[in-house]
Order: C-alpha cells, then structure tokens, then sequence
C-alpha cells in the first residue's frame, strides 16, 4: 500500500538524511519512500500551491485581537 | 477528602513547520493528556498530535467567515477550560508557540488559574523564530519593535527608524470588524501604513514581506520591495513585514560621561582587533 503524503512531510521536516537525499533527487526519493503515482506528481511538478491547498488553511492562521 | 480528578492544563506550540519544530517536552504533553485541543493551520500537524494522542478535538470548527473572531477565540478558550473543570489532564496545541500572537491560550490559562486549578505554557518555536533564522536579523543588533499591524495603524505608536520594525499580520491591516478572513481588503490600511513609514523613512527605504515555509519542500517568502512599493503589493494572511533600521544611532556622550566612559574608549572595548593594530 502507498503511504501518504503526511506522512512523507513529517518524515523530510523529521529526518535531514531523508531531506538531503531528496534535496539531491526529488522524484526518485518521493518514489522510494512509497508515495502513490499520483502524489509523486505534485513533487514532479512542484505543485506546492495545491500541496498548500491541500494541506494548511491560512484562515485558520490569525488568532490574536489586540487593538 | 474529595478523590475527585482535578484537571489542568498545559499548553503547547507545535511550531512552524509541520513536524519538526515540536518540542520533545511538547510531545511528552500530547501523549499523556486526556485530551487534546489543536489549534493547528496545518493538516500534517494535526496528523502528528493526533498521532500521538487519539483523543483529539479541533477547534478549528469555530472559525466561519463572517462571524466575529473575538467570539470564536471566546468559544475556543471555553472548550478548552470546559475540559479542565471536567476533570480532564488538558493538553491546548497551538502551531507556532502558543503563547505568541493567540488570544485564546492566554485566556484560557487565565480563566483555568481563576478557578484555582493548574495551567502552563510551555515555550514553542515561533514565526518571529523563523524569521529571524531566514533573514538572518539578529534582533539584538539594533533592537527590534514588534507589532501587530491593525493595533500599530489604530494607537499612538512611535516608530523608533534606527531599530528594525517587525509588522504582523499586514494581510488584515486596519481590519476591524474582526470578521474578515482573507487579506484582499487590507488596502486602505498598507497606504495609511505607508504614510506613517513615510515619516520615518525614504520612499526606496528596502522592505521585506516576509512568510515563514510551513512544509519542508517549501522555501520562505521573502519579498524585498521599496516602501513605495507597499500599497501594491500582494499580501496573505501570513504576511510580514520587516523594516530594516536605518543604522545604529549616535552614541549618547552624556551617558557615557555619568559612566566614566568616552566613544573612543567604547570604540576600542567593542574592535578590540582595530585597536591593537593602532597601538
């Protein structure tokens, strides 16, 4: 079974070995981790706006009132 | 004697990013809590706490456009302190540290000690952290005031140009309705914000719009633009503004008389290299 993209995010903010291979090879390294085709793709294609979109809601970002 | 559960409360930062900035003190938190309430703007954080304790509530439900944040913080701060008089061991995980820019963290701590039960913050890594390690600003160097964009247009603040100004939030500058949860009203606010630097600082004065990365593929923002150049330039809710300093200002003789000391003197304790070559 592919395993998820959560999880290979945590893993590369986690791991500097992890990071620094998949600094030096992206694509080969998202695939050797076991990322579905699909979300392999967005690496591919440095989708980071949908990656964002997918994952983090600026909305939800302010959480202070001061004035 | 009452062998009732009494709760408590601790809350912690997860940090910036989405793993890799919690605290193992913060960690040991999450797991061993009853319950968990996250306050994360991420889905890969949220992933990591409700890993490590299935028994997690989000809050962020309460958020709805149009709806008053000053209620939602209100209604967070209550499930949170709802839990503690329950009797529950209470863990609040808010991303970035919890106590920097969160009103409802601080009130819940509050209202949890007024009912004399147990409530700590634990320090977390902050965006201001971020923004100091990606722009390499060492706070100290020439000092640093930090404001929140709407309170600094709204109050009698006075811009002191030789220290580096940190403006937050400047995707909802001089928003006050409270209700807004996007940055595409915030112009009116960037051009009274552009004045106001106007009187401090010349018009190519370099800025940088700054946005902490969030993922680990990511990169931060970093936008270097002339403070002409503020008014149009686009802005999330995320967004930063760092005014750098126009320098250190002149050494205070005065001072320096009532301690024994002369510039020439402070010179040479501060280069000693220089003068030693000059001796």
């Amino acid at each position: 079974m592919a395993k998820s993209i959560e999880e290979f995010l945590v893993e590369l903010d986690t791991n500097s070995e992890l990071l620094e291979k998949y600094k030096k090879d992206p694509i080969g390294t998202a695939k050797k981790y076991g990322l579905s085709d699909e979300d392999v793709k967005l690496f591919e294609d440095k989708n980071w706006d949908e990656l964002e979109k997918r994952f983090s809601d600026a909305k939800r970002a302010v959480r202070v009132i001061h004035y | 004697m009452s062998t009732a559960k009494k709760g408590e409360l601790v809350v912690v930062g997860t940090g910036i990013s989405v793993a890799g900035q919690i605290t193992l003190a913060a960690k040991s938190h999450i797991e061993n809590a009853d319950i968990v309430f996250m306050g994360i703007m991420n889905k890969v954080g949220e992933h990591i706490v409700t890993t490590l304790n299935p028994n997690c509530v989000s809050l962020d439900d309460l958020y709805m456009e149009g709806k008053s944040r000053a209620h939602t913080y209100e209604q967070m701060a209550d499930r949170i302190v709802q839990a503690v008089v329950e009797g529950n061991k209470v863990c609040a995980a808010f991303y970035g540290h919890a106590g920097v820019f969160v009103t409802p963290s601080h009130d819940a701590i509050r209202k949890v000690r007024a009912l004399g039960l147990s409530a700590t913050m634990l320090p977390g890594i902050s965006a201001e952290d971020c923004l100091i390690a990606d722009l390499g600003i060492d706070p100290s160097q020439y000092g640093c005031q930090s404001y929140e964009a709407t309170q600094f247009l709204f109050r009698d603040y006075r811009i002191d140009p030789y220290m580096t100004q940190i403006i937050w939030q400047i995707g909802l500058a001089g928003e006050a309705t409270l209700k807004v949860l996007n940055s595409e009203h915030n112009k009116p606010g960037l051009v009274l914000l552009t004045e106001i630097l106007l009187e401090n600082y010349p018009e190519d004065h370099e800025l940088i719009v700054y946005e902490a990365a969030t993922l680990p593929v990511c990169e931060p923002k970093i936008q270097k633009i002339r403070l002409s150049e503020l008014v149009n330039t686009p802005t999330t809710l995320i967004s930063t503004l760092v005014v750098p300093s126009l320098g250190l200002p002149k050494y205070r003789q005065d001072r320096l008389a009532k301690l024994g000391l002369t510039e020439q003197e402070v010179s040479n304790y501060r280069n000693p290299n220089l003068s030693e070559k000059g001796n």
